[in-house]
């Protein structure tokens, strides 16, 4: 008798067993990337400053590369526990149609034309941000903490806020105050978007030893940290405002999707149905909108020319 | 016999989608260094 995961894996190695150019796109996490580039394209036409439009779309694909390059090598490392996650099984690192090691080499070199392309097409302060972001993904997140701390993905978190960063040092070759602001945003959505995730896929993370919140510390503490980071993440949220470098358009936005956010992560503390946990996966799905209306919020407001309120600290 | 030879041909194809993919990125990346460069000399590109 074998288990559904098994049933699955045997019926995608029958279906292909040779590596395919998808296979390869598949192993630069698209979605993630996509996120990715949309939040460092907020940091880029934030930062003050022009550059010409072939180096801003230079670096935005130094960035997407990079991405792309650190899901690579996480797939190349978590081979072994994704094939023991539903979620994950699909990959073609765990249907074993590439291997961990042609994954590595792909990751590696991807890593270095990315950050050598930056450095020498953008700016170096750019490639160094970007360079510290794909082995702060790799190594410290990857490599160290997953498997070993319930606080993996809030530490880890940080490099995948990174980008709005690295979008304004492809501007200024600097780094300021606004950018790190938007790093923080992220940073703070980042463990109540997956704790969501890992409510609903407890199971995953149990059959592979990942040591998630809810495995460690249970659904309860899960619900209760879930809450504390939305709550945090809206805050920062008014941040950009208080600031000075927003307006009334990400106010509006932060202040309804972000109270949205909050009150579904409420709901997500009183679930009932902890086999399904409908909630988690709403707020899943929640936590993305939210992200990308806030970061949509920045480019819109300096598309439309949109002047930002008043600050009220720094005046 | 039929089945090695399938098996060969999806091999060859999926190597042969791989050498037009890798030779697409190193033919993009050329053109975008070369793009760079005109760019970045700007007005002196012809001094």
């Amino acid at each position: 008798m074998t288990t559904a995961i098994e049933d699955r894996h045997s019926v995608a190695l029958a279906e292909s067993e040779f590596a395919t150019v998808a296979d390869y796109f598949a192993l630069l996490k698209p979605r993630v990337m996509s996120l990715v580039l949309f939040t460092a394209v907020a940091g880029l036409v934030l930062a003050p400053g022009h550059v010409p439009l072939a180096t801003a779309l230079t670096a935005l694909l130094c960035i997407a590369v990079g991405a792309g390059a650190s899901g690579a090598l996480n797939m190349a490392y978590d081979g072994d526990i994704d094939a023991l996650m539903s979620r994950t099984i699909g990959r073609p690192v765990p249907q074993g149609r590439i291997t961990a090691g042609s994954a590595t080499g792909f990751g590696i070199v991807m890593s270095i034309g990315a950050v050598t392309t930056m450095g020498l097409l953008v700016n170096p302060v750019a490639a160094a941000l970007l360079a510290f972001t794909i082995a702060f993904y790799v190594l410290i997140y990857t490599a160290w903490l997953k498997r070993r701390t319930p606080q993996n993905i809030v530490i880890g978190g940080l490099a995948g806020a990174l980008p709005p960063a690295i979008g304004w040092a492809s501007v200024t070759g600097s780094l300021a105050i606004p950018p790190l602001v938007l790093v923080a945003i992220i940073f703070l959505w980042t463990p109540a978007h997956f704790w969501a995730l890992s409510l609903y896929r407890t199971s995953d993370y149990v059959r592979a030893r990942v040591p998630m919140l809810p495995v460690i510390s249970g659904k309860r503490e899960t619900r209760r940290q879930i809450v504390l980071y939305a709550v945090l993440t809206v805050i920062a949220g008014f941040a950009p405002l208080a600031l000075g470098f927003a307006g009334p358009v990400f106010g509006a936005v932060n202040g309804l999707l972000g109270g949205w956010f909050v009150v579904q992560s409420l709901m997500v503390a009183v679930e009932r149905d902890e086999t399904r946990e409908p909630q988690a996966r709403r707020l899943f799905g929640i936590s993305i909108l939210y992200l990308f209306a806030v970061f949509a919020a920045v480019l819109l407001e300096q598309a439309a020319g949109i002047a930002p309120l008043t600050p009220l600290i720094g005046r | 016999m039929n089945d090695d030879g399938d098996r060969q041909q999806r091999f060859e194809r999926a190597r042969r989608m791989r050498n037009y993919a890798i030779a697409g990125v190193l033919l993009f990346l050329v053109l975008l260094f070369f793009f760079m460069t005109i760019v970045r000399l700007g007005g002196h590109v012809a001094d």
